[in-house]
């Protein structure tokens, strides 16, 4: 492979050569939109971000034990921020959980990638919802996973569809591993899973003996009162990993996410763990800000931001796109998950609306085997009432182009 | 909290999964592994001994010269930012301003025009490293490393299921004639070799800098055979000379090499920021393996602020200054307590001083002593992959972390505990 300069230069393609298969398939991650009106990025609100607590509570833990923060602090994360987060875990569930049968990661994305390195080979059988987060389907599919997908409603994954596939699978001698699911809010879909559903899916993946990931990273933006036991809580907290993220309740930039589960599970996710953990820092930081009594104001904040941005944005679909789109307002989340009217197209209706200004998210990038041509994704969290009303007025414009009304 | 009595569903799950084999869930790259140890984290192991120890064992910077104040002021001024962007997602690829920083270090340390564009921050060095083995490894791809080498490194590439072939070393770096004899086997043998794992500046746990005529044939043989090198330079910027060796990058003129870097060493293990440097093909081919959204902007933009008013070139001038000043105590110190069981080359660099055992003694009882007599090191032949070490019997000191007075102290401590092992072999093997 030397080159002629005997420079050994590695060409684009004989990178390529070397990649790994899964390197080799997939596409870089998508990133914010340069678009004036951002509807596609799932991010928090800018004014609301905490950063003065923030900058207090990191001068606290850097002052009070800079060894500490400043020091290795393990694969498994920081033993109070996990004691923490299993004491809220063990208030919300009624289960006794411990700091042990907690993990931290780099944001709860990084748990998915850890559950995935920890769980998924090649050929692996994992169902995802259709529609289901992008970054899940990513992840899974570069440990090889084979991906199936069961069909999502207005109230989330269907239960029915679910015990089909199991069945399926199991007869096909390919019975799946993992279930990976959003039962708060779903990204896409808004969905959430009522209590009925719960307790179905998690009768149905014990009798398949499939470990449920339960991602929930959007609850604690509860926009219609408190969230239903999670999948967790009725499972007994057996045979469910439950994902969480201070990303939506804090912000995305700390990075700082966890995995809850059993002690064995979360054992060998440690085990998986080859980055030497996430900083410290940032977890002790963290954790100043969590006991400084500005975090539970900041979320019932929090939340009343996001029910106007919800509220605001339905009413204007409505005024201006009821013919053309429908949706269910979510009980919380980020997300408006649209149906178009048939005859409009996804791809079509998203790049009217990016020349009217304004991104907002084809359905087709939410479906690991395909469809989503009648969705569009439309995030409601990160612009304020304002912008947010001009922009769905905008987009209203762009589906009338794209119906041929103007 | 209240904690509800089990429902008969919980005791149903209990029973079923009480039938459960979890290896049958668990990945085979995990099932490939054993577990990691306190050496694999840079920690040193936890001991249960009568004297609290004084420990050698950990390769992570001086607690007591810790830029903290300079660290709170730069994180007053991240976070007073007018824009957002610390606070929000940074991107796969890491926040632009830090690899732009971070472009400038190399451009003028290095001597090689570089741009953020050859730049992705990961999550300390460890996290750089199974980033580059995601993209670059396949099940049963052959990584060749010098032995020893960094355990923790090892534990990776075998977390990727790739075998570890191994290649001598000794105080001028990687024998490179074993290493092109090893290639040719291996390519003999129909195997794929993806990269080369060197350390090439002030080897873990050898101390050694290859030497310029090694780091020349290692990019000659690497580029023929088309493997990459993965050059772990956490340690590169902690020379005691005038200059740190010409980097494999800058020699290579960028071509083949991966440097994995890391503030870890430079500034603190606790911020987990590292990245990867290579050729704007490879940062591409990382980037689209991360699953993890990247690692903190808030600590990218932390990081910014404080090399921006020249802190670290600063910081680092100090603690090169100190490090040395350790390594000098340290080795004063050994020659006064502890010959003649052992000896040892002093390295230009790092945290590591790789001493070679005499009189007989043996490894593992020397540590046994030394925790009997209050000090702890790691074992040499821990750094080895099946944990035999063909070149001898050695044990690593580090003395970045260690008090001066303690270090002293440590020596001390040290040579009673050679004499100690030194009264069993005698009593062992009576002549």
């Amino acid at each position: 492979m030397g080159s002629e300069d005997g420079g050994g230069g590695f060409t684009s393609a004989s990178v390529e050569a070397l990649l790994s298969p899964f390197a080799r398939s997939l596409a870089p991650p998508t990133s914010l939109s340069p678009l004036p009106f951002d509807l596609n990025a799932g991010v928090p609100d800018r004014e609301s971000l905490p950063a003065a607590a923030l900058a207090e509570a990191a001068r606290a833990a850097l002052l009070e034990d800079p060894g500490g923060a400043l020091t290795y602090g393990g694969a498994q994360g920081f033993e109070p921020l996990r004691a923490w987060i299993a004491e809220r875990h063990a208030t919300e569930t009624g289960q006794p959980v411990t700091s042990a049968e907690v993990t931290i990661t780099t944001g709860s994305a990084h748990a998915i990638d850890n559950i995935a390195a920890t769980f998924v080979g090649p050929g692996d059988v994992v169902i995802v919802g259709a529609p289901s987060y992008p970054g899940a389907i990513r992840t899974f599919r570069a440990r090889g996973a084979r991906l199936v997908d069961v069909p999502q409603d207005d109230d989330g994954l269907r239960v029915d569809a679910l015990k089909a596939t199991l069945a399926a699978l199991r007869t096909a001698g390919t019975p799946a591993k993992l279930l990976y699911v959003v039962s708060n809010y779903d990204n896409p879909s808004g969905s959430t899973l009522p209590e009925a559903r719960r307790r179905a899916l998690v009768d149905v993946a014990r009798r398949h003996r499939v470990l449920v990931i339960e991602d929930d990273a959007y609850t604690g933006i509860d926009l219609d009162g408190p969230p239903l036991p999670s999948l967790s809580e009725i499972g007994g907290g057996e045979g469910v990993l439950r994902v969480g993220s201070f990303s939506k309740i804090v912000a995305t930039g700390l990075r700082v996410g966890w995995i809850v589960g059993e002690r064995p599970l979360i054992d060998r996710l440690v085990f998986m763990r080859f980055d030497n953990g996430s900083s410290p820092f940032v977890q002790r930081t963290l954790l100043h800000y969590l006991r400084s009594g500005a975090h539970e104001p900041h979320l019932v904040r929090l939340q009343s931001i996001y029910r106007e941005r919800r509220d605001v944005s339905a009413a204007g679909l409505r005024e201006c796109c009821e013919p053309y789109v429908t949706f269910r307002p979510p009980a919380g989340g980020f997300f408006h998950w649209l149906r178009l009217r048939p005859g409009l197209d996804a791809a079509a209706v998203t790049a009217a609306a990016a020349r009217q200004g304004v991104a907002v998210t084809p359905g087709t990038g939410y479906f690991a085997n395909g469809g989503g041509e009648d969705r569009v994704r439309l995030v409601y969290s990160a612009l304020p009432p304002p912008a947010l009303r001009e922009a769905i007025a905008r987009f209203g414009r762009a589906l009338e182009e794209v119906a041929g009304v103007r | 909290m209240t904690v509800e009595p089990a429902s008969p569903l919980v005791d149903e799950l209990a029973r079923l999964w009480a039938e459960y084999d979890l290896d049958t869930l668990t990945s085979d790259a995990a099932q490939y592994l054993s577990a990691g140890t306190a050496t694999d984290w840079g920690l040193s192991a936890p001991v249960d001994a009568a004297i609290p120890p004084i420990s050698l064992g950990s390769g992570i910077p001086d607690p007591d010269h810790l830029p903290r104040e300079e660290l709170v002021a730069a994180m007053q001024r991240a976070l007073g930012a007018v824009d957002d962007g610390p606070l929000r997602y940074g991107g796969a690829v890491g926040f632009e301003p830090l690899r732009m920083a971070l472009a400038e270090r190399y451009t003028r340390d290095r001597g090689m025009e570089v741009s953020s564009a050859h730049f992705t921050l990961t999550n300390g060095s460890a996290g750089a490293i199974d980033l580059v083995c995601s993209a670059f490894l396949s099940p049963g791809d052959v990584v060749i490393a010098e032995a020893p080498t960094f355990s923790g490194s090892l534990r990776t590439f075998r977390g990727h299921q790739a075998d570890v072939v191994t290649v001598s070393m000794d105080h001028l770096g990687m024998h490179t004639e074993d290493l092109e004899a090893t290639v040719e086997r291996l390519k003999g043998q129909g195997r794929r070799i993806k990269f080369i794992y060197t350390i090439a500046n002030f080897h873990n746990p050898m101390g050694a800098a290859m030497s310029l005529a090694r780091r020349e044939h290692l990019l000659r043989i690497a580029a023929k055979h088309g493997i990459l090198i993965l050059d772990d330079d956490a340690y590169g910027d902690i020379y005691f000379g005038e200059a740190a060796p010409r980097a494999l990058s800058a020699l290579s003129g960028g071509h083949g090499v991966i440097t994995a870097g890391t503030f870890s060493k430079m500034i603190a293990t606790g911020l987990r920021v590292g990245w990867i440097h290579a050729d704007p093909a490879i940062i591409d081919r990382c980037t689209r393996m991360r699953f993890e959204m990247g690692n903190s902007p808030l600590l990218h933009r932390m990081l910014c602020e404080y090399m921006r008013d020249g802190a670290l070139d600063h910081h680092l001038e100090r603690v090169r200054h100190l490090y040395a000043e350790k390594l000098d105590i340290l080795a004063r110190a050994l020659r006064e307590h502890c010959e003649p069981y052992l000896s040892f080359k002093k390295p230009a660099g790092g945290f590591f001083l790789w001493v070679t055992l005499h009189e007989g003694l043996r490894a593992d009882v020397l540590q046994a002593a030394g925790l009997e007599e209050g000090v702890s090191f790691p074992l040499g032949y821990a750094f080895f992959p099946n944990r035999v070490d063909p070149t001898g019997e050695h044990i690593r000191l580090a003395f970045s972390w260690t008090s001066k007075d303690d270090l002293v102290e440590a020596a001390r401590r040290l040579g009673r505990a050679c004499e100690r092992a030194a009264e069993q072999l005698k009593r062992a093997n009576p002549k």
